[in-house]
């Protein structure tokens, strides 16, 4: 059960399709040591709109582990109004079926919803209970620079906490935020800049790696004894990210003199 | 109801629910081809629904024609033009160009389109497939699209149309389906020649067969029963595949009404078959399954001689109700009859009907009439007969109403009315809150069947742009579950014959997408 429980905490993000096929989608490969165990596609569509820019996620998440009692299967599809908190799950975990919703009002109060087992339970939570829906861990352009600032209080000596209100769940979960600084990713074979974080509800460490513009190249932690790992795909990351300068350098033609 | 405090023993609950085995869930299974919004819990039920108008109040503006000229005002679109999620509203009256009204959160913000110039009507649908909507505009001026582009619209031209005398024949509405089923939208086009001597020549109407990029092919090798008044075309279903009825104005002297179905680019008159060789003089129409045998009904709005309801019957004919179970829909002698829509206002599971009077005035007819009418919402009973009960819900009103449509503007499961005024800016009947009745939304592609089972029960309806007279929305059906909250399954079949199938039991109160429906659907 325990198992479980963070093996679902891992499964913020989610997936999908729009018929927008000029919104790039996002495809991550998840393993389980070295063996490939599913997929997530994540899919943010941005919508310039008279009040601003909105942000819409769309996402889906599929994959079957090996447990001693038999093979887990999991599957996720999510739908996001990101920055806003607002969003919806449709999760189907070896044939159990439940649906997650939270709905942010105005003054920034949460309205969190569960469906399950034929029943549906709501309840309200003010603001300051929740500091981010796991919906947000993909989008790093507006949550990179929170979890930066939400780390960088360590320095005072306080140990950061973050809570994260579970789309996988519903379950608020809350543990220490550190901040792992600029490190170095492979995908594919590219070398990725990113800035790491840990951030580990009830003891188990969940790290999340982000470039500086804040694409979320991948993501792991520890389960059952095993390291559960989600990276971008090499198609993906060349798609968002500026192509390298080997990779456009047969274009550059010398400026005659 | 959890409590707050509850909530801090989530992450254990939680993970018990998830890890529960249960026969009888009734989330929703991620499952592709299907996506939901949220649940929309109620609360606080009211005992009954109540309207309150706020149309003018929250911006919504009319026409500056004091004369209200007949069919020249009141046209009515509504949509999600900017992507934001909430509902925006095109109008068109005479002497000015469309305004857009576009919600802001609180209040509508407007904004006049370079054109096109006081068109007479509007119809939705994506004709260059580009995932968003469009506005197909008809009228006495250069007919035209407006083509989404997911802040506002860009104007583009309709082919050249065969009218000989523009001044005197015009495209009154357009009909948007695919009729010949090649995945690209085309256009009926309903010809109105206004006061002019009817002939064959300068009557009939044509065809737009679309490719899929906004471009049309003129056809005008349509059936010689379609050189008439023509007034509206219903997007229908008979015999199981896609139709067309066509609503003719003046039909005692130029041809009653017409239903058609095609096969490939043949068009073919099936009236004589359907039984529906009706002549009045009638302006709109809509359809919903009001009898519950899983065909569709149509509504017909006329002037002087009262409404028609084509109930369908086992063969595939259609029998006029109207008379019989009270939806005549006309207050008073000599009134119109103009936009008219079947709506579940009250989430009974019946559907009711919210009816449009106006008068016929027109500045250039001695013979016409100019008086108030009321706006009559005609509730189903439990009779199967309907009765009048907006007076005591909030719409007690009277003006010279054009068209009608329903949509929940406010998000709370309860449809909101909005009538257009061809003097006065629409009206915009907000319901004051939620009720204890379920309910579910599904959008779907264009022109599909739609079908929910409830308690035992099958029912259904079809995701048309078309509402009535001089109404158009985007294609969401609305279904209400009367004391019931679980729906048992959802099919969807598309003019194609693409099908999705949901059977598992899922929580009501929310709108559900399938497909890929054009526009800004999760």
């Amino acid at each position: 059960m325990r198992f479980l429980a963070a093996l679902l905490c891992l499964v913020f993000l989610s997936i999908g399709t729009v018929h927008a096929s000029e919104t790039p989608t996002n495809r991550y490969t998840l393993r389980l040591g070295d063996k490939e165990v599913g997929e997530r596609t994540v899919t943010i569509r941005q919508l310039e709109t008279p009040t601003g820019t909105l942000r819409l996620l769309q996402g889906w998440t599929s994959f079957a582990i090996p447990l001693p009692a038999g093979k887990f299967q999991y599957r996720q599809r999510i739908a996001a109004r990101l920055g806003e908190g607002n969003f919806t799950a449709a999760i189907d975990d070896n044939g159990n079926a439940r649906e997650i919703q939270a709905h942010r009002a105005p003054d920034g109060a949460w309205q969190v919803t569960i469906i399950s087992g034929g029943a549906l339970k709501s309840w309200a939570l003010p603001a300051s209970a929740i500091d981010l829906a796991s919906t947000d861990f993909v989008d790093g352009e507006q949550t990179l620079w929170k979890l930066e600032a939400l780390a960088a209080t360590a320095e005072d000596g306080s140990t950061p906490i973050l809570k994260v209100l579970a789309a996988e769940t519903g379950a608020i979960l809350e543990g220490p935020l550190k901040d792992l600084g600029i490190d170095e990713l492979e995908v594919g074979d590219r070398t990725v800049a990113a800035h790491g974080f840990t951030w580990s509800p009830e003891g188990q460490a969940t790290t999340l790696w982000y470039t500086a513009e804040g694409l979320l190249v991948g993501w792991s932690s520890q389960v059952g004894g095993q390291r559960l790992e989600g990276l971008i795909d090499a198609a993906s990351i060349s798609q968002t990210l500026a192509p390298r300068i080997e990779d456009v350098s047969g274009d550059i033609e010398e400026e005659a003199l | 109801m959890l409590t707050s405090r509850d909530a801090l023993l989530m992450p254990l609950a939680a993970t018990l629910l998830a890890c529960k085995t249960s026969t009888d869930d009734t989330a929703i299974v991620p499952t592709e081809g299907f996506s939901h919004q949220p649940v929309s819990t109620c609360e606080s039920p009211l005992d009954a629904v109540a309207y309150e108008e706020r149309g003018a109040a929250l911006g919504l503006l009319g026409g500056p024609d004091p004369d209200g000229e007949h069919q020249q005002g009141g046209a009515i679109a509504v949509l999600d033009i900017d992507g934001d999620q909430d509902l925006d509203i095109l109008t068109s009256f005479r002497f000015q160009n469309t305004v857009i009204h576009r919600w802001n959160g609180e209040s509508f913000d407007t904004e006049m389109l370079d054109a096109p110039y006081e068109p007479w009507n509007m119809s939705l649908g994506d004709v260059n497939n580009d995932g968003m909507l469009d506005v197909l505009v008809s009228g006495m001026r250069e007919p035209m699209v407006l083509l989404g582009n997911g802040t506002d619209f860009d104007g583009m031209s309709l082919p050249d149309f065969p009218i000989p005398d523009p001044n005197t024949s015009i495209a009154q509405s357009f009909g948007v389906i695919d009729l010949d089923l090649d995945g690209a939208l085309d256009v009926y086009a309903v010809v109105n020649t206004g006061g002019a001597a009817p002939t064959d020549e300068d009557m009939a109407d044509f065809m737009m067969w679309g490719d899929g990029t906004g471009s049309f092919e003129v056809d005008t090798s349509l059936p010689s029963t379609t050189a008439r008044r023509g007034f509206d075309a219903v997007i229908t279903e008979w015999r199981g595949q896609q139709a067309l009825y066509l609503v003719n104005d003046m039909g005692a002297e130029f041809g009653g009404d017409v239903l058609m179905v095609a096969d490939g680019r043949d068009i073919i008159d099936v009236t004589d078959e359907a039984g529906t060789a009706v002549a009045h003089s009638g302006m709109g129409g809509d359809i919903a399954d009001w009898n519950e045998d899983g065909r569709a009904d149509i509504y017909i709005t006329t002037s002087i001689t009262g409404h028609v309801l084509w109930s369908s019957q086992d063969d595939d004919t259609y029998f006029d109700e109207a008379t019989s179970v009270g939806a005549l829909g006309i207050a008073k002698e000599n009134g119109m009859g103009w936009g008219a829509a079947f709506v579940d206002y009250d989430n009974d599971g019946d559907q009711d009907i919210i009816d449009a009077q106006g008068d016929q005035w027109g500045q250039n007819d001695p013979d016409s009439f100019r008086f108030d009418q009321p706006i009559w919402l005609l509730e189903q009973t439990e009779d199967d007969i309907f009765e009048e009960v907006g007076g005591p819900l909030g719409l007690a009103t009277t003006g010279s109403y054009r068209s009608a449509l329903a949509q929940d503007f406010n998000n709370d499961g309860v449809p909101d009315l909005l009538v257009s005024d061809v003097l006065a800016p629409p009206h915009l009947y907000l319901s004051k809150g939620c009720t204890k009745n379920g309910w579910l939304q599904v959008v779907a592609p264009i022109n599909s069947r739609v079908e929910i089972d409830v308690d035992g029960k099958t029912k259904v309806d079809w995701s048309t742009t078309h509402s009535g007279y001089a109404a158009t929305h985007e294609p969401i059906v609305h279904f209400g579950l009367g004391e019931h909250e679980i729906v048992d399954a959802l099919r969807v079949t598309d003019p194609y014959g693409n099908s999705w199938e949901y059977e598992h039991p899922f929580q009501g109160r929310r709108r559900v997408i399938v497909g890929s429906p054009a526009g800004f659907w999760d």
